[in-house]
Protein backbone atom coordinates (compact mmCIF):
# COMPACT_ATOMS: atom_id res chain seq x y z
CA UNK A 1 0.00 0.00 0.00
CA UNK A 2 1.22 3.85 -0.23
CA UNK A 3 1.13 5.95 3.00
CA UNK A 4 1.64 9.69 3.15
CA UNK A 5 1.85 10.80 7.15
CA UNK A 6 1.93 14.43 7.51
CA UNK A 7 4.15 15.13 10.29
CA UNK A 8 7.19 13.88 12.41
CA UNK A 9 6.44 13.99 15.74
CA UNK A 10 5.96 11.73 18.52
CA UNK A 11 2.93 9.84 17.36
CA UNK A 12 3.93 9.83 14.01
CA UNK A 13 6.91 8.02 15.01
CA UNK A 14 4.99 5.31 16.49
CA UNK A 15 2.54 5.21 13.37
CA UNK A 16 5.59 4.87 11.16
CA UNK A 17 6.79 2.01 13.15
CA UNK A 18 3.15 0.20 13.09
CA UNK A 19 2.85 0.69 9.17
CA UNK A 20 6.75 -0.21 8.75
CA UNK A 21 6.01 -3.16 11.11
CA UNK A 22 2.77 -4.83 9.61
CA UNK A 23 3.10 -3.66 5.90
CA UNK A 24 6.68 -4.86 4.32
CA UNK A 25 5.59 -3.91 0.75
CA UNK A 26 4.70 -0.56 2.14
CA UNK A 27 5.49 2.47 0.21
CA UNK A 28 5.70 6.04 2.48
CA UNK A 29 5.93 9.45 1.98
CA UNK A 30 6.70 11.37 4.69
CA UNK A 31 5.99 15.18 4.82
CA UNK A 32 7.54 17.68 7.80
CA UNK A 33 8.20 21.17 8.03
CA UNK A 34 11.55 20.68 8.59
CA UNK A 35 13.86 19.35 5.81
CA UNK A 36 16.44 17.87 8.89
CA UNK A 37 13.06 15.95 10.64
CA UNK A 38 11.78 14.50 7.31
CA UNK A 39 14.97 12.95 6.16
CA UNK A 40 15.93 11.36 8.99
CA UNK A 41 12.76 10.25 9.82
CA UNK A 42 12.18 8.98 6.19
CA UNK A 43 15.91 7.41 6.47
CA UNK A 44 14.82 5.09 9.68
CA UNK A 45 11.50 4.09 7.87
CA UNK A 46 12.87 3.48 4.14
CA UNK A 47 10.47 6.58 3.41
CA UNK A 48 10.14 9.26 0.66
CA UNK A 49 10.85 12.48 2.88
CA UNK A 50 9.04 16.09 1.80
CA UNK A 51 9.61 19.46 3.62
CA UNK A 52 8.12 22.61 2.85
CA UNK A 53 4.71 24.51 3.92
CA UNK A 54 2.65 21.85 5.22
CA UNK A 55 -0.23 24.66 4.36
CA UNK A 56 0.11 24.15 0.57
CA UNK A 57 -1.99 21.75 -1.44
CA UNK A 58 1.07 21.54 -3.76
CA UNK A 59 3.44 19.47 -1.36
CA UNK A 60 0.63 16.96 -1.11
CA UNK A 61 0.51 16.51 -5.05
CA UNK A 62 4.36 16.46 -4.79
CA UNK A 63 3.56 13.16 -2.60
CA UNK A 64 0.94 11.88 -4.96
CA UNK A 65 -1.58 11.71 -3.01
CA UNK A 66 -4.12 10.89 -5.96
CA UNK A 67 -2.40 7.50 -5.98
CA UNK A 68 -2.28 6.99 -2.11
CA UNK A 69 -4.10 4.42 -0.41
CA UNK A 70 -4.13 5.78 3.56
CA UNK A 71 -2.95 9.18 4.41
CA UNK A 72 -2.43 10.14 7.87
CA UNK A 73 -2.37 13.37 9.52
CA UNK A 74 -0.35 13.87 12.58
CA UNK A 75 1.45 16.75 13.34
CA UNK A 76 0.81 18.54 16.70
CA UNK A 77 -1.78 21.37 15.68
CA UNK A 78 -4.64 19.58 15.44
CA UNK A 79 -6.59 22.50 13.20
CA UNK A 80 -4.10 21.37 10.52
CA UNK A 81 -4.90 17.96 10.97
CA UNK A 82 -8.19 18.87 10.31
CA UNK A 83 -7.40 20.59 7.37
CA UNK A 84 -5.09 18.07 6.05
CA UNK A 85 -7.67 15.36 6.29
CA UNK A 86 -10.51 17.34 4.52
CA UNK A 87 -8.20 18.09 1.62
CA UNK A 88 -6.98 14.27 1.55
CA UNK A 89 -10.99 13.28 1.32
CA UNK A 90 -12.95 15.62 -0.35
CA UNK A 91 -10.71 17.36 -2.98
CA UNK A 92 -7.81 14.12 -3.85
CA UNK A 93 -10.16 10.87 -2.77
CA UNK A 94 -7.84 9.21 -0.89
CA UNK A 95 -9.54 6.04 0.30
CA UNK A 96 -7.73 5.75 3.85
CA UNK A 97 -7.63 9.00 6.05
CA UNK A 98 -7.00 9.10 9.74
CA UNK A 99 -6.37 12.13 11.64
CA UNK A 100 -4.71 12.75 14.80
CA UNK A 101 -6.57 14.86 17.77
CA UNK A 102 -3.96 15.74 20.49
CA UNK A 103 -7.40 17.35 22.12
CA UNK A 104 -9.73 14.69 22.16
CA UNK A 105 -12.58 17.62 21.72
CA UNK A 106 -11.40 17.69 18.51
CA UNK A 107 -12.41 14.18 17.56
CA UNK A 108 -15.83 14.93 15.81
CA UNK A 109 -14.56 18.18 14.52
CA UNK A 110 -11.92 16.28 11.95
CA UNK A 111 -14.60 13.23 11.33
CA UNK A 112 -16.48 15.68 10.05
CA UNK A 113 -13.88 16.88 8.19
CA UNK A 114 -13.07 14.33 6.61
CA UNK A 115 -11.24 11.41 8.69
CA UNK A 116 -12.64 7.93 8.42
CA UNK A 117 -10.88 7.02 11.55
CA UNK A 118 -9.86 9.08 14.04
CA UNK A 119 -6.60 8.93 16.10
CA UNK A 120 -7.40 10.29 19.66
CA UNK A 121 -4.83 9.01 22.17
CA UNK A 122 -5.66 11.09 25.30
CA UNK A 123 -9.36 10.19 24.73
CA UNK A 124 -8.75 6.59 24.50
CA UNK A 125 -7.08 6.84 28.18
CA UNK A 126 -9.92 8.48 29.40
CA UNK A 127 -12.66 5.94 28.60
CA UNK A 128 -10.37 3.51 30.77
CA UNK A 129 -10.02 5.76 33.52
CA UNK A 130 -13.93 6.25 33.09
CA UNK A 131 -14.29 2.87 33.08
CA UNK A 132 -12.21 3.02 37.10
CA UNK A 133 -14.28 6.11 38.29
CA UNK A 134 -18.04 5.60 36.94
CA UNK A 135 -19.93 3.46 38.97
CA UNK A 136 -22.81 2.80 36.12
CA UNK A 137 -23.74 3.62 32.50
CA UNK A 138 -21.64 3.28 29.03
CA UNK A 139 -18.27 3.23 28.47
CA UNK A 140 -16.99 3.59 25.16
CA UNK A 141 -13.35 1.87 24.89
CA UNK A 142 -13.62 1.67 20.74
CA UNK A 143 -15.81 3.69 18.96
CA UNK A 144 -17.42 3.08 15.53
CA UNK A 145 -15.28 5.96 14.04
CA UNK A 146 -12.06 5.17 15.63
CA UNK A 147 -11.73 1.28 14.52
CA UNK A 148 -15.18 0.78 11.95
CA UNK A 149 -17.24 -0.83 15.04
CA UNK A 150 -17.97 0.04 19.03
CA UNK A 151 -16.98 -1.87 21.80
CA UNK A 152 -18.63 -0.39 25.19
CA UNK A 153 -18.22 -2.00 28.06
CA UNK A 154 -22.03 -1.05 30.39
CA UNK A 155 -21.84 -1.11 34.49
CA UNK A 156 -25.60 -1.57 35.56
CA UNK A 157 -27.05 0.25 38.61
CA UNK A 158 -30.34 -2.40 38.40
CA UNK A 159 -31.03 -5.83 37.27
CA UNK A 160 -31.86 -5.90 33.55
CA UNK A 161 -32.67 -8.18 30.46
CA UNK A 162 -30.12 -8.36 28.14
CA UNK A 163 -31.25 -7.07 24.56
CA UNK A 164 -30.09 -9.61 21.85
CA UNK A 165 -29.74 -8.46 18.28
CA UNK A 166 -28.03 -9.24 15.06
CA UNK A 167 -26.02 -6.17 15.11
CA UNK A 168 -24.50 -6.48 18.46
CA UNK A 169 -22.63 -9.37 20.39
CA UNK A 170 -22.48 -9.48 24.46
CA UNK A 171 -20.39 -10.93 26.93
CA UNK A 172 -21.59 -11.10 30.46
CA UNK A 173 -19.11 -10.81 33.39
CA UNK A 174 -20.10 -11.63 36.67
CA UNK A 175 -17.55 -11.30 39.87
CA UNK A 176 -15.10 -10.84 37.08
CA UNK A 177 -15.89 -14.42 35.03
CA UNK A 178 -17.40 -14.66 31.84
CA UNK A 179 -21.29 -15.88 32.88
CA UNK A 180 -24.33 -17.16 31.01
CA UNK A 181 -27.77 -15.30 32.11
CA UNK A 182 -30.79 -13.32 30.33
CA UNK A 183 -30.55 -10.70 32.80
CA UNK A 184 -28.00 -8.63 34.39
CA UNK A 185 -27.70 -8.12 37.96
CA UNK A 186 -26.59 -4.96 39.87
CA UNK A 187 -22.50 -5.46 39.77
CA UNK A 188 -22.38 -6.98 36.48
CA UNK A 189 -20.49 -5.65 33.51
CA UNK A 190 -21.56 -6.54 29.77
CA UNK A 191 -18.66 -6.36 27.43
CA UNK A 192 -20.94 -5.50 23.98
CA UNK A 193 -19.35 -5.02 20.50
CA UNK A 194 -20.91 -4.35 17.36
CA UNK A 195 -22.31 -1.30 15.25
CA UNK A 196 -25.02 0.94 13.28
CA UNK A 197 -27.66 2.25 14.98
CA UNK A 198 -28.50 -1.20 16.34
CA UNK A 199 -26.49 -1.46 18.46
CA UNK A 200 -26.77 2.26 20.03
CA UNK A 201 -30.07 1.42 20.18
CA UNK A 202 -29.93 -1.79 22.23
CA UNK A 203 -27.25 -0.43 24.54
CA UNK A 204 -29.70 2.44 25.27
CA UNK A 205 -32.37 0.04 26.14
CA UNK A 206 -30.15 -1.96 28.33
CA UNK A 207 -29.35 1.11 30.45
CA UNK A 208 -32.83 2.23 30.51
CA UNK A 209 -31.91 5.93 29.04
CA UNK B 1 -11.81 37.58 1.87
CA UNK B 2 -11.57 37.46 6.14
CA UNK B 3 -11.13 34.92 8.68
CA UNK B 4 -12.06 36.61 12.36
CA UNK B 5 -10.67 34.65 15.13
CA UNK B 6 -11.64 34.38 18.70
CA UNK B 7 -9.46 32.81 21.34
CA UNK B 8 -11.36 32.25 24.30
CA UNK B 9 -11.30 30.55 27.58
CA UNK B 10 -14.18 31.09 29.64
CA UNK B 11 -16.00 33.84 27.53
CA UNK B 12 -19.65 33.25 28.11
CA UNK B 13 -20.78 36.75 28.29
CA UNK B 14 -19.09 38.73 25.34
CA UNK B 15 -18.82 36.13 22.66
CA UNK B 16 -22.21 35.75 21.71
CA UNK B 17 -22.42 39.37 20.57
CA UNK B 18 -19.45 38.97 19.50
CA UNK B 19 -19.09 36.63 17.04
CA UNK B 20 -22.63 37.95 15.67
CA UNK B 21 -21.26 41.57 14.96
CA UNK B 22 -18.15 40.21 13.80
CA UNK B 23 -20.39 37.61 11.03
CA UNK B 24 -22.00 40.80 9.74
CA UNK B 25 -18.93 42.82 9.04
CA UNK B 26 -18.94 43.26 5.07
CA UNK B 27 -16.28 40.54 3.65
CA UNK B 28 -15.85 38.35 6.85
CA UNK B 29 -16.26 35.17 5.54
CA UNK B 30 -16.39 33.10 8.72
CA UNK B 31 -15.90 33.47 12.34
CA UNK B 32 -13.84 31.05 13.84
CA UNK B 33 -13.27 30.63 18.06
CA UNK B 34 -10.13 28.51 19.37
CA UNK B 35 -11.50 27.61 22.67
CA UNK B 36 -8.28 27.03 24.98
CA UNK B 37 -10.74 24.45 27.70
CA UNK B 38 -13.77 26.75 28.75
CA UNK B 39 -15.96 25.51 31.19
CA UNK B 40 -18.64 27.88 31.23
CA UNK B 41 -20.98 28.17 28.21
CA UNK B 42 -19.06 29.81 25.55
CA UNK B 43 -18.84 27.01 23.24
CA UNK B 44 -22.49 26.56 23.07
CA UNK B 45 -23.16 30.51 22.91
CA UNK B 46 -20.98 30.40 20.18
CA UNK B 47 -22.35 27.73 18.08
CA UNK B 48 -25.68 29.73 18.64
CA UNK B 49 -24.48 32.92 17.36
CA UNK B 50 -22.82 31.09 14.27
CA UNK B 51 -18.91 30.34 14.92
CA UNK B 52 -17.12 27.57 14.03
CA UNK B 53 -15.19 26.25 16.65
CA UNK B 54 -12.49 24.20 17.09
CA UNK B 55 -10.19 23.63 20.19
CA UNK B 56 -6.60 24.68 21.14
CA UNK B 57 -4.01 21.49 20.59
CA UNK B 58 -2.79 21.89 23.67
CA UNK B 59 -4.81 22.50 26.84
CA UNK B 60 -2.36 24.70 28.41
CA UNK B 61 -2.51 28.13 29.99
CA UNK B 62 -1.38 30.71 29.14
CA UNK B 63 -2.20 29.43 25.68
CA UNK B 64 -3.00 32.05 23.89
CA UNK B 65 -0.55 32.11 21.66
CA UNK B 66 -1.10 28.49 20.70
CA UNK B 67 -4.88 29.24 20.12
CA UNK B 68 -4.03 31.68 17.60
CA UNK B 69 -1.47 29.75 15.66
CA UNK B 70 -4.30 26.89 15.72
CA UNK B 71 -6.55 29.73 14.60
CA UNK B 72 -3.91 30.73 11.66
CA UNK B 73 -4.05 26.84 10.16
CA UNK B 74 -7.73 26.94 10.32
CA UNK B 75 -8.86 29.88 8.71
CA UNK B 76 -9.72 29.86 5.32
CA UNK B 77 -9.83 33.46 4.71
CA UNK B 78 -6.56 35.36 2.82
CA UNK B 79 -6.57 37.66 5.75
CA UNK B 80 -6.78 36.82 9.44
CA UNK B 81 -8.05 38.92 12.06
CA UNK B 82 -7.29 38.36 16.07
CA UNK B 83 -9.71 40.07 18.35
CA UNK B 84 -9.87 39.36 21.92
CA UNK B 85 -13.15 37.61 23.33
CA UNK B 86 -13.98 39.85 26.02
CA UNK B 87 -14.56 43.17 24.15
CA UNK B 88 -17.46 44.82 25.48
CA UNK B 89 -18.02 47.09 22.58
CA UNK B 90 -17.01 45.60 19.86
CA UNK B 91 -18.51 46.60 16.77
CA UNK B 92 -18.05 46.41 12.59
CA UNK B 93 -15.75 49.19 12.04
CA UNK B 94 -12.87 47.82 14.39
CA UNK B 95 -12.55 44.99 12.16
CA UNK B 96 -12.87 47.01 9.26
CA UNK B 97 -10.26 49.72 9.99
CA UNK B 98 -8.15 46.85 10.96
CA UNK B 99 -8.56 45.11 7.68
CA UNK B 100 -8.78 48.50 5.25
CA UNK B 101 -4.50 48.62 5.33
CA UNK B 102 -4.29 45.19 4.07
CA UNK B 103 -7.07 45.19 1.54
CA UNK B 104 -5.41 48.85 0.13
CA UNK B 105 -2.67 46.62 -0.40
CA UNK B 106 -0.42 49.33 2.22
CA UNK B 107 0.19 46.86 5.03
CA UNK B 108 1.08 43.19 5.51
CA UNK B 109 -0.01 43.49 9.31
CA UNK B 110 -2.21 45.70 11.00
CA UNK B 111 -1.92 46.03 14.97
CA UNK B 112 -4.78 47.78 16.55
CA UNK B 113 -4.25 50.55 18.90
CA UNK B 114 -7.54 51.56 21.51
CA UNK B 115 -8.59 53.97 23.96
CA UNK B 116 -5.79 56.45 25.25
CA UNK B 117 -4.82 54.51 27.94
CA UNK B 118 -2.53 51.27 27.44
CA UNK B 119 -2.21 48.09 29.52
CA UNK B 120 0.23 48.30 32.67
CA UNK B 121 2.21 45.60 31.21
CA UNK B 122 2.58 47.06 27.78
CA UNK B 123 3.91 50.63 29.71
CA UNK B 124 6.22 48.82 32.45
CA UNK B 125 7.36 45.76 30.88
CA UNK B 126 7.07 46.10 27.17
CA UNK B 127 7.50 49.04 25.83
CA UNK B 128 10.99 50.09 28.37
CA UNK B 129 12.29 46.33 26.44
CA UNK B 130 11.44 47.45 23.25
CA UNK B 131 13.08 50.98 23.90
CA UNK B 132 16.20 49.26 24.52
CA UNK B 133 16.27 46.80 21.80
CA UNK B 134 14.13 47.54 19.37
CA UNK B 135 13.74 51.20 19.19
CA UNK B 136 12.70 51.21 15.59
CA UNK B 137 9.29 49.68 17.64
CA UNK B 138 8.63 52.48 20.24
CA UNK B 139 6.30 54.29 17.70
CA UNK B 140 4.05 52.00 18.89
CA UNK B 141 1.28 52.92 20.91
CA UNK B 142 0.25 49.67 22.04
CA UNK B 143 2.45 46.45 20.99
CA UNK B 144 0.78 43.99 22.90
CA UNK B 145 -2.74 44.93 21.46
CA UNK B 146 -4.29 41.31 21.02
CA UNK B 147 -6.43 43.42 18.14
CA UNK B 148 -5.12 42.56 15.17
CA UNK B 149 -5.12 41.62 11.21
CA UNK B 150 -2.93 40.36 8.68
CA UNK B 151 -2.15 38.38 5.80
CA UNK B 152 -2.41 34.59 6.50
CA UNK B 153 0.97 33.62 4.53
CA UNK B 154 2.63 36.24 6.36
CA UNK B 155 1.34 34.68 10.03
CA UNK B 156 2.08 30.99 8.29
CA UNK B 157 5.75 31.96 7.90
CA UNK B 158 6.62 32.66 11.79
CA UNK B 159 6.36 30.62 15.09
CA UNK B 160 3.94 31.90 17.27
CA UNK B 161 4.88 32.22 21.43
CA UNK B 162 2.39 29.68 22.87
CA UNK B 163 1.79 32.12 25.64
CA UNK B 164 1.34 36.12 26.40
CA UNK B 165 4.45 36.40 24.54
CA UNK B 166 2.61 35.81 21.47
CA UNK B 167 1.67 39.61 20.79
CA UNK B 168 4.30 41.57 20.86
CA UNK B 169 7.06 38.30 19.32
CA UNK B 170 4.79 38.63 16.23
CA UNK B 171 5.50 42.24 16.21
CA UNK B 172 9.26 41.85 16.48
CA UNK B 173 9.44 38.52 14.51
CA UNK B 174 7.28 39.95 11.59
CA UNK B 175 9.16 43.30 11.77
CA UNK B 176 12.12 41.14 11.38
CA UNK B 177 11.25 39.40 7.69
CA UNK B 178 10.52 43.04 6.64
CA UNK B 179 6.84 43.09 6.92
CA UNK B 180 4.66 46.25 5.99
CA UNK B 181 3.52 47.06 9.65
CA UNK B 182 1.07 49.73 10.36
CA UNK B 183 -0.69 50.24 13.67
CA UNK B 184 -4.34 51.78 13.21
CA UNK B 185 -6.48 53.48 16.27
CA UNK B 186 -9.50 51.37 16.71
CA UNK B 187 -11.69 53.49 18.80
CA UNK B 188 -12.16 53.20 22.96
CA UNK B 189 -11.68 49.37 23.98
CA UNK B 190 -14.28 48.55 26.94
CA UNK B 191 -13.10 45.34 28.55
CA UNK B 192 -12.63 44.06 32.12
CA UNK B 193 -9.04 44.37 33.38
CA UNK B 194 -6.65 41.78 35.70
CA UNK B 195 -6.27 42.58 39.26
CA UNK B 196 -2.26 43.45 39.30
CA UNK B 197 -1.41 40.21 41.01
CA UNK B 198 -2.07 38.29 37.79
CA UNK B 199 -0.09 40.03 35.72
CA UNK B 200 3.30 39.21 36.88
CA UNK B 201 3.41 35.72 34.55
CA UNK B 202 1.91 38.01 32.05
CA UNK B 203 4.87 40.57 32.17
CA UNK B 204 7.82 37.81 32.31
CA UNK B 205 6.18 36.05 29.20
CA UNK B 206 6.05 39.73 27.43
CA UNK B 207 9.87 40.11 28.64
CA UNK B 208 11.07 36.43 27.91
CA UNK B 209 9.71 36.99 24.38
CA UNK B 210 11.62 40.17 23.88
CA UNK B 211 14.99 38.71 25.66
CA UNK B 212 14.65 35.69 23.31
CA UNK B 213 14.27 38.13 20.33
CA UNK B 214 17.51 40.10 21.55
CA UNK B 215 19.35 37.53 22.35
CA UNK B 216 18.93 35.99 18.46
CA UNK B 217 19.66 39.16 17.24
CA UNK B 218 22.83 39.08 18.94
CA UNK B 219 21.75 42.33 21.38
CA UNK B 220 22.22 40.24 24.45
CA UNK B 221 25.18 37.63 24.52
CA UNK B 222 24.15 34.21 24.95
CA UNK B 223 25.95 33.06 27.96
CA UNK B 224 24.49 35.85 29.84
CA UNK B 225 21.12 34.92 28.67
CA UNK B 226 21.66 31.17 29.54
CA UNK B 227 22.72 31.69 32.79
CA UNK B 228 20.08 34.80 34.04
CA UNK B 229 16.56 33.85 31.41
CA UNK B 230 15.99 30.05 32.58
CA UNK B 231 13.23 29.40 30.03
CA UNK B 232 13.88 29.29 26.61
CA UNK B 233 11.73 28.36 24.34
CA UNK B 234 12.77 25.81 21.98
CA UNK B 235 12.45 27.90 18.84
CA UNK B 236 10.85 30.99 18.10
CA UNK B 237 11.80 30.93 13.93
CA UNK B 238 14.34 32.40 11.56
CA UNK B 239 15.14 36.29 11.37
CA UNK B 240 15.61 37.53 8.32
N1 LIG C 1 -7.92 29.77 23.60
C1 LIG C 1 -7.41 30.49 24.60
N2 LIG C 1 -7.76 31.77 24.76
C2 LIG C 1 -7.21 32.47 25.77
C3 LIG C 1 -6.30 31.89 26.68
N3 LIG C 1 -5.95 32.83 27.56
C4 LIG C 1 -6.63 33.94 27.23
N4 LIG C 1 -7.39 33.72 26.16
C5 LIG C 1 -8.25 34.68 25.44
O1 LIG C 1 -7.43 35.71 24.94
C6 LIG C 1 -8.09 36.94 25.00
C7 LIG C 1 -7.31 37.95 25.81
O2 LIG C 1 -7.20 37.48 27.13
P1 LIG C 1 -7.38 38.41 28.42
O3 LIG C 1 -7.30 37.54 29.61
O4 LIG C 1 -8.57 39.26 28.28
O5 LIG C 1 -6.05 39.24 28.33
P2 LIG C 1 -5.83 40.74 28.09
O6 LIG C 1 -6.92 41.31 27.24
O7 LIG C 1 -4.46 40.89 27.58
O8 LIG C 1 -5.87 41.24 29.57
P3 LIG C 1 -6.95 42.17 30.29
O9 LIG C 1 -6.37 43.51 30.31
O10 LIG C 1 -7.13 41.61 31.64
O11 LIG C 1 -8.22 42.03 29.47
C8 LIG C 1 -9.47 36.65 25.57
O12 LIG C 1 -10.38 36.45 24.52
C9 LIG C 1 -9.25 35.37 26.33
O13 LIG C 1 -10.43 34.60 26.47
C10 LIG C 1 -5.95 30.52 26.50
O14 LIG C 1 -5.18 29.92 27.24
N5 LIG C 1 -6.53 29.88 25.45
Amino acid sequence: MRYIVVGGGHISQFILRTIASSDRKAVITIIERSQEKATVTAKQFNAEPLWGDLENPKILEKANISICDLFIASTEIDALNIRLCEAAKRVYGVPFVIGVVNNPLNSEIIKKAGADIVLDPIGLALRILELKVKRYGCISILKEDECGFNFSILKFKDSTSIVKNENIKIILIRNGKPAEDDVVARGDLLLAIGSGKEFNEAVKKMLKE
Amino acid sequence: MISVCFPAKNEGKFIERNVKVARRTPNVMEVIVIDGGSTDNTIKKALKAGAHIVYQSDLKYPGKGIAMRDGVYYARGSIVVFLDADIKNLDSSMILSLTKPIVNGEADFVKGAFGRKAGRVTELVAKPLLRMFYPELTSFSQPLSGEIAGLKSIFLSVSFEEDWGVDVGLLIDLYRKGFKIVEIDIGFKDHDMKPLYLLTDMAYDVAKAILTRAMMDGKIDKISYDKYIKAIPEEIGEFK
